[in-house]
């Protein structure tokens, strides 16, 4: 198959068609908006559907109406952007509608500024809306895994009736790398039963959307019919998909387990083959979806490896969960850059050096 | 230079044609098979008069994107210059446009390529023909890409944005002669020599 | 699939609150549209949380209950996947006119080929410890808390006026329920808009005149009640303000 130049914003569009989404609605902000550049001259190529909502509150519950009518959905936004979408996806993740978003970090918090960031770990992870809920995450470290990522994502929206978020930053949005395009597939909304204007005719009573359960009983049954289902996505994951989860690179050996996501992973793993050569035995464990989080890959490190090193663009997020997963049984160190900084390998790897001495 | 890798930085005011030369030798170097990594300075930097682009080449996976001691550097004016000049690697090569950057004390383990690029960009009747000169100098120096690779890059790219044939060999000419400019003169001379030579 | 819901169980449950006299009129004649203009197999209500929540037994359309504010975006998403669909909006001034004004105008100013319909109490009043029936928007209202001024806080816009400036809606008007010819001039209306919409001819606006605290009190007076309305309806006139297509003239 031949290879094609593609920047990262405008490969979570072309996935996203691929995937047979014809529906987008969103809202302009760097460094996402060539997301929609790009949607908008190519949905319409293919009778799609591209809407430039009045602003981000706007766009995501136009991705609620189209989801819960059956469509295969997506929205876009960076950091700020983000924050207004919270609303929409609790009120998504409540009435189990699929669709995808896709958030391209900036600095923060607040205006922050434009360049890339990984501060809105908490925000996508731990979910930033109200109320029980889950999204699934993935961390896209390349161009071509923005495609096969986003592709992945559409399907396990639909599959679990969940919003899947993909957490990038604004350097891999920006970069262009060579990738290969799958073969689409065709989607229908039609497909779903439980989508609105679905079923008309087979159904006694209308399909309904809703999140709302105002009998106590009724909202804790769903709670924990929500909380089983999340369930069964972490066991799916780590059972049948592990690889999805996480890359390693020289793992096996390593003293030292570097780990860290995105664009950052990139780095480590020059850090890596840097230390390396130095003689320091230095390993990448890169999750590559947030949540669920490659727990088990962690704790399989943990009896080799004698200490773990989270690197970020922010003050130190994903650190949390690393530490989570080791449950104290290895020392869990942190270097991160934050204001929109992405460290240098260098910096890191002077960073590794200190603690390989202290080893 | 290494053969298998190659790290290049390049910066200049924005409207310059940076990014689109590093998408230049990005597609030429895709079309040749080997790996490729661009990575665009944006948003408020774009507005700068540091407008920059990060390209690696390389016959292998390419690891980080990001670049810290880039092999070459095309500077199109002063404060590129500046701002990259010190961070190349020992032995690597800067590559300057001499039409909008004076001479000037430089390093002397790097080699150093002077390109009148906005000059001759101007004989050609359109000053911002410059970055193209570049990218054929830079051609004539590449282990990766190939002057002919880099030609039908910019010819497919320029076609599909529906340019005009007589405008698109015009942008050919400006890289043509970029690459003739590096082949034919001996473009350093005086006290620089030593580090012009050195590698070649 | 982990998990799904059971939705009859939550229609059964939801159907209670729908108490408000003026809602069963309202929702009679939505359903009633639907029937006439045989739209029963193509209809997608979007309403909100509060007491816009629609129920009529047999028939029962597609529903999506939206937050807040959001339904014409909720509905804009429906009706781009299901052009082939009436889609209508159910909401009150607290839900259209205040948390959710930039959703129904931007969607308004788009054309959007929905039917928007806005119950209006004229109070922001939706939920149990808001104006209690019967207050003046003049006086302050005896059950909001602290900072809340009648004056600023329960004295919705003129939605259909403003909506009226855009270039794009083809319909937009004004009705009443407090005596019998404006309750069939609002099944006018209701038709009107819903017909509209399922000729493809954009958006539809059906503001309904209903000053009336949304829990039904003992106390009330029918004296009280209709002096009330009155002065509700000096502020918020019975009127047609657009009607691109004449759909209006007998």
């Amino acid at each position: 198959m031949t290879k094609v130049l593609m920047k990262g914003n405008e490969a979570i569009g072309e996935a996203a068609i691929l995937a047979g989404c014809r529906h987008y609605f969103g809202h302009p902000m760097p460094p996402q908006s060539e997301l929609l550049a790009y949607l908008a001259k190519r949905l319409p190529e293919v009778n799609g559907v591209f809407l430039q909502a009045e602003n981000e509150t706007a766009a995501i519950h136009m991705t609620y109406g189209a989801g819960s009518a059956g469509a295969r959905v997506m929205t876009s936004s960076s950091s700020p952007g983000m924050s207004l979408f919270q609303e929409g996806i609790s009120h998504m993740a409540g009435a189990e509608i699929p669709c995808v978003i896709a958030d391209i970090m900036r600095g923060g918090p607040g205006l922050g500024n434009v360049s890339a960031a990984q501060a809105d770990y908490w925000q996508a992870v731990k979910c930033g809306g109200h109320g029980d809920y889950r999204t699934i995450v993935f961390a896209p470290a390349s161009v071509q895994e923005m495609i096969d990522m986003t592709i992945s994502a559409f399907d396990y929206a639909d599959r679990y009736r969940n919003p899947v978020v993909i957490l990038a930053d604004g350097v891999l949005a920006q970069m262009m790398e060579p990738v290969t395009l799958p073969a689409p597939t065709d989607h229908t909304p039609d497909s779903k039963k439980w989508a609105l204007g679905n079923n008309f005719k087979e159904k006694k009573s209308g399909n309904y959307s809703t999140s709302i359960f105002k009998a106590k009983e009724e909202l804790e049954e769903h709670n924990w019919g929500l909380y089983q289902k999340y369930q069964v996505i972490s066991d799916h994951f780590r059972k049948d998909k592990p690889e999805l989860t996480y890359e390693e690179y020289l793992c096996e050996d390593a003293d030292i387990i570097l780990t860290g996501y995105g664009i950052i992973a990139r780095v480590l793993q020059t850090v890596v083959e840097k230390c390396r050569k130095r003689g320091i035995k230095a390993g990448l464990l890169r999750p590559k979806t947030l949540w669920p989080f490659p727990v088990e890959a962690f704790q399989q490190y943990a009896e080799t490896a004698s200490m773990f090193l989270a690197v970020e663009m922010s003050c130190g997020q994903m650190v949390e969960d690393v530490k989570l997963a080791l449950n104290g049984k290895k020392p869990v160190y942190f270097f991160g850059r934050a204001g929109g900084s992405v460290p240098s390998d260098f910096e890191i790897f002077n960073e590794v050096d200190k603690l390989a001495g202290r080893n | 230079m290494s053969a298998k890798v190659e790290r290049i930085i390049l910066a200049g005011f924005g409207g310059q044609g940076v990014l689109f030369l590093g998408r230049l030798l990005a597609e030429a170097a895709l079309k040749a098979d080997k790996n490729v990594s661009w990575v665009p300075s944006y948003g408020y930097e774009i507005h700068t008069p540091t407008a920059n682009c990060s390209l690696i080449i390389a016959e292998n996976q390419i690891a980080s994107p990001m670049i810290t001691v880039p092999d070459s550097v095309i500077a199109m004016n002063t404060p590129s210059l500046n701002k990259f000049s010190q961070k190349i690697k020992g032995g690597g090569m800067l590559m300057y446009n001499s039409s909008l950057i004076d001479r000037q004390e430089f390093r002397d383990d790097i080699r150093l390529v002077e390109i009148p690029a906005t000059d001759m960009a101007n004989d050609l009747g359109d000053p911002s023909l410059a970055s193209l000169v570049m990218a054929g100098a830079y051609a004539k120096f590449s282990n990766l890409v190939t002057y002919e690779g880099v030609e039908e890059a910019l010819r497919k790219l320029l076609e599909k944005q529906r340019i005009k044939e007589d405008e698109i060999n015009l942008n050919i000419e400006a890289l043509k002669q970029g690459f003739k400019y590096v082949e034919e003169t001996r473009y350093m001379s005086g006290r620089y020599a030593h580090a012009v030579f050195r590698g070649i | 699939m982990a998990y799904e819901k059971d939705n009859s169980k939550i229609l059964s449950e939801t159907a209670l609150h729908c108490q408000n006299n003026d809602y069963k009129i309202i929702h009679g004649i939505i359903v009633d549209t639907i029937e006439k203009l045989k739209l029963e197999s193509s209809t997608i209500g979007v309403v909100s949380a509060g007491f816009s929540v629609f129920i009529k037994e047999p028939y029962l359309p597609d529903l999506s209950v939206a937050p807040q504010g959001r339904a014409p975006a909720v509905a804009t998403g429906i009706k781009r996947v299901r052009p082939n669909c009436v889609v209508f909006t159910c909401q009150e001034d607290g839900d259209l006119a205040s948390s959710g004004l930039s959703e129904i105008i931007h969607a308004a100013n788009r054309g959007e080929n929905i039917t928007a319909i806005f119950i209006n109490h004229a109070t922001y009043s939706t939920a149990d410890d808001q104006i209690p029936l019967g207050e003046s928007p003049d006086e302050k209202p005896r059950l909001l808390t602290c900072s809340f001024g009648a004056a600023d806080a329960a004295n919705p816009p003129k939605i259909p006026e403003i909506l009226a400036t855009l270039d794009k809606p083809v319909y937009i008007t004004r009705v009443a329920l407090n005596i019998e010819d404006n309750v069939e001039q609002a099944k006018k209306a209701i038709y009107n808009a819903f017909k509209l919409q399922s000729e493809n001819k954009g958006f539809s606006f059906v503001e309904v005149i209903s000053p009336r605290a949304a829990n039904d009190n003992d106390a009330i007076i029918e004296e009280q009640l209709q002096e009330y309305h009155k002065k509700v309806l000096e502020k918020f006139p019975v009127k047609t303000f657009k009607d691109t297509y004449n759909v209006d003239k007998p």
